[in-house]
């Protein structure tokens, strides 16, 4: 039992970037990501026993984080969530030093405005996906997935055009 | 900025090199609508048994003195109470079940088993308790009239004759049944609604926007 545990606690260490990459993607703040990062393990960890093997690691572990992430609902605080925003708008006002981290908090702070589905598609496209995977995790047929990935990367430049910034 | 370059960015990103600490074999307690979901039901189904519980308590004691006939009749509504309890939980174990097997499907095909899973189980849930109401209804008329009960069930069957020599009992009669229907088609919406439909909802519109072309 020991060693099953830790042979999963070693995979999801290897694949950490997996979870750290959607938790900021679905949430805005330290609190809620490490709820979903928590909400997210313990489901792998009940279905690891299920998990043969047949796929990769990785492969599995997108799809029962997109659809923890997809039935996943932060409290309900919207005064906090408005403050995070703003101040995460003047951090990237303030802070020059690092411009490629400025442009990927731009692009988080931009996500944050899509709805769960586009999240969904826009991480699986950023992961390195074809648009036939994307379509299997999600379930969707094929040219569905390609349209749909392809209104969300324009609303997404619109957003960040909207903040002032050049997409 | 563009996406090639986005793309780069994303994948060069630096991530925390630790994640949170997680005690793999404690239960969840995070806000996800599965937890919250699979919380309510559990705490309504305590709520049921305890129910029942006092409602077989306080109908044995002295005070209502339920006897001869009336109290088979009695037994009866406790088995009608017991069975409605079973079909709908039976329907949420279903979905409970359903919430355990995220990783076999994509997310459209466990949405949608979810989403008809849940609302087969409120649905079911509505339906039995709209059917017990009537059951209630008596009951409870018997509980308030005590002793006066067989007058008060004399008085509804012959309410024309009743209501010409007592109008103003009739209305009272009147009141506590349209009161309590009303007070039960209320609560039955509401706790449906804040335990389980508010919840679908959220399930439906992540479901719409994945179909939506």
């Amino acid at each position: 039992m020991k060693t099953k545990e830790q042979d999963f606690l070693l995979l999801i260490n290897q694949h950490k970037g997996i979870l750290h990459k959607v938790s900021r993607m679905y949430m805005d703040n330290e609190e809620d990501r490490n709820d979903l990062i928590q909400e997210i393990v313990l489901q792998l960890w009940k279905s690891y026993e299920k998990f043969e093997g047949k796929s990769q690691f990785s492969t599995w572990m997108y799809r029962v984080s997109l659809n923890i992430a997809l039935t996943y609902f932060k409290k309900e605080k919207k005064n906090t969530e408005r403050h995070t925003l703003l101040d995460n708008f003047d951090k990237i006002e303030e802070d020059h030093s690092n411009e490629k981290e400025q442009q990927l908090t731009l692009f988080y702070q931009a996500v944050h405005e899509l709805n769960k589905v586009e999240k969904a598609l826009i991480f699986l496209f950023l992961e390195g996906l074809s648009h036939r995977e994307i379509a299997q995790n999600l379930g969707i047929s094929e040219v569905n997935a390609r349209v749909k990935l392809n209104r969300t990367k324009e609303k997404l430049q619109n957003l960040i055009k909207s903040y002032g910034y050049e997409f | 900025m563009n996406f090639d370059e986005l793309q780069k960015q994303w994948d060069s990103q630096e991530v925390p090199n630790e994640i949170p600490t997680i005690d793999l074999h404690t239960k969840s307690n995070v806000n996800s609508i599965l937890h919250i979901l699979r919380r309510n039901i559990l705490l309504e189904f305590v709520m049921w048994l305890v129910g029942l519980a006092l409602i077989i308590y306080f109908t044995n004691t002295s005070y209502f003195n339920f006897s001869g006939s009336f109290k088979i009749l009695f037994y009866f509504f406790i088995l009608q109470l017991i069975i409605s309890g079973f079909l709908y939980y039976k329907r949420f174990y279903y979905f409970y079940r359903s919430t355990q097997k995220q990783e076999l499907l994509s997310s459209r095909e466990n949405l949608l088993t979810l989403y008809y899973d849940l609302k087969f189980a409120i649905e079911t849930y509505k339906s039995t308790s709209y059917l017990i109401t009537p059951s209630l209804v008596l009951i409870y008329l018997f509980m308030f009239t005590h002793e006066e009960f067989p007058n008060w069930l004399e008085s509804l069957y012959d309410h024309g004759l009743f209501a010409a020599q007592n109008s103003d009992k009739t209305m009272t009669i009147f009141i506590i049944v349209l009161g309590t229907i009303s007070l039960m088609i209320i609560m039955i919406e509401m706790m449906a609604y804040f335990t389980y439909s508010k919840y679908l909802k959220k399930i439906k519109k992540v479901l719409d926007d994945l179909d939506q072309l």
